[in-house]
């Protein structure tokens, strides 16, 4: 996906030479993850003389985005919260209230440490 | 049904008896100093927290193996066996004289409920996790990585920023979150996650919400919230002394939340959000007050220790009550 996205060539043989080779995967390899890719929706493809050319279905925003989507709806419903520490809860949002007064009291202390030990 | 059946299911059941006591006593240390942990700083409440959250299985293993201390020294040494006094029909705890009557059969059943249950929902709670795990990795897979900053930039504008895996615990921060803050900011949340992945809070949390099953329904779930709490307090104090500055730390915290919060309103959120300022409010307001003192856990570690050696030493009086309490139970 990072090399169609990036616009690298869609043919399997081309995918394979920029990374199947450094890589070590065969190009059978390569052919069934694109077509894997494709069954998936990920990739769509044409075919151009006796090859697909395969281009990125979805975009890398809309990918992340579905799989963040997915991350949350299993921290939510599922017993993965352990997996994921983030730094203000993914799930969980503090009401508008609570924020302002928090984001006073921070203010009043900064206002404070300006002003110095008296 | 084989005597070895017979026996397995005595053993069985006094290892869910002893897990049950050792639920009951965390129970009754939750319930008398509960509050009081929540008021210490987060290093010490974490590690008391997962030690308090093993209670019951770490009971469980070191009463069954005090209590079947005796039949495994009759197995070495038979002259010192004390099985022949009692008769045929006593709940043998014993890997010598297997028990010649088995348990009443609804005994059985609940044996069988209980542990198809918790098989049920342990294969449940992994596929779960696998399936965060697989989402966390191809996040990582398909991001910028940023190896000047040790992180995975995630490809959207919502603003996340979370250390997510088991093993392998890795950074991941949104493109939207990475552009909105400022290098102060930054810094201070970089900080807090790396402490994460250092401190491995997902493979402990991970451990410490499978042992909350076995406890009290309600100790469970304070275990589970404090122990996340305390783990986002440690580091934030992580951070803190990074920047050497506990204001920028809860200040980052808000601007974070914020920017969340802007995000949910105009539905950038991924699903709908639950509202609750909770874990917010406690950090931002610990990092306004004072530092707590650091505290020791010798006197907690001592204690269980003396517990331990206690029940080694009363192992006989210990296998004794245990086959008395089965027999009454069991038959």
């Amino acid at each position: 996906m990072n090399h169609l996205w990036s616009g690298g060539d869609g043919e399997a043989k081309a995918v394979h030479a920029a990374l199947g080779k450094r890589r070590g995967i065969t190009l059978n390899t390569i052919q069934s993850t694109l077509k894997r890719l494709f069954e998936k929706g990920l990739l769509e493809r044409d075919k151009v003389s006796h090859a697909h050319v395969y281009r990125a279905r979805v975009s890398r925003d809309d990918f992340h985005r579905g799989l963040l989507g997915e991350l949350v709806g299993e921290l939510m419903h599922g017993q993965a919260e352990a997996v994921v520490s983030a730094f203000v809860d993914l799930t969980e949002r503090a009401g508008p209230e609570h924020l302002e007064r928090l984001e006073a009291l921070v203010a009043e202390r900064r206002r404070k440490i300006e002003r110095g030990p008296r | 049904m084989s005597l070895a059946v017979q026996s397995a299911q005595l053993f069985l059941l006094a290892g869910i008896a002893f897990l049950a006591f050792g639920a009951l006593v965390a129970a009754a240390l939750v319930r008398l100093g509960g509050a009081r942990i929540s008021r210490w700083e987060p290093r010490a409440r974490h590690r008391a927290i997962a030690m308090l959250a093993a209670l019951p299985a770490a009971s469980a293993v070191v009463l069954l193996f005090a209590a079947s201390l005796p039949s495994l020294v009759a197995l070495v040494a038979p002259a010192l066996d004390h099985c022949p006094v009692h008769d045929d029909g006593h709940a043998h705890l014993c890997f010598v004289h297997l028990p010649k009557v088995g348990i009443h059969t609804g005994l059985v059943l609940s044996l069988v409920f209980l542990v198809s249950y918790a098989a049920l929902r342990a294969v449940f709670a992994a596929s779960s996790v696998v399936r965060a795990v697989r989402v966390v990795a191809a996040l990582a897979r398909t991001g910028e990585q940023r190896r000047d900053l040790g992180i995975t930039i995630v490809e959207t504008s919502q603003p996340v920023c979370f250390a997510a895996g088991l093993l392998r615990p890795r950074v991941l921060l949104s493109r939207g979150l990475f552009d909105a803050l400022s290098p102060e900011e930054r810094a201070v949340v970089l900080a807090h996650e790396r402490a994460h992945v250092r401190r491995r809070d997902a493979l402990v949390g991970s451990v410490v919400r499978a042992f909350a099953v076995v406890h009290l329904p309600w100790v469970g779930r304070w275990l589970v919230q404090e122990l996340e709490v305390a783990a986002e307090q440690a580091c934030d104090e992580e951070a803190a002394q990074l920047v050497t500055d506990r204001v920028s730390v809860a200040a980052a915290i808000l601007t974070v939340e914020r920017a969340a919060q802007h995000a949910s309103e105009r539905e950038l959120a991924p699903v709908a959000v639950a509202f609750g300022a909770r874990a917010v409010e406690r950090r931002v307001e610990a990092l306004l007050g004072e530092p707590e003192p650091p505290r020791s856990l010798r006197p907690l570690a001592i204690s269980i220790g003396v517990v331990l050696v206690s029940a080694l030493i009363l192992a006989d009086e210990l296998h004794h009550l245990t086959e008395s309490v089965l027999s009454v139970i069991a038959h």
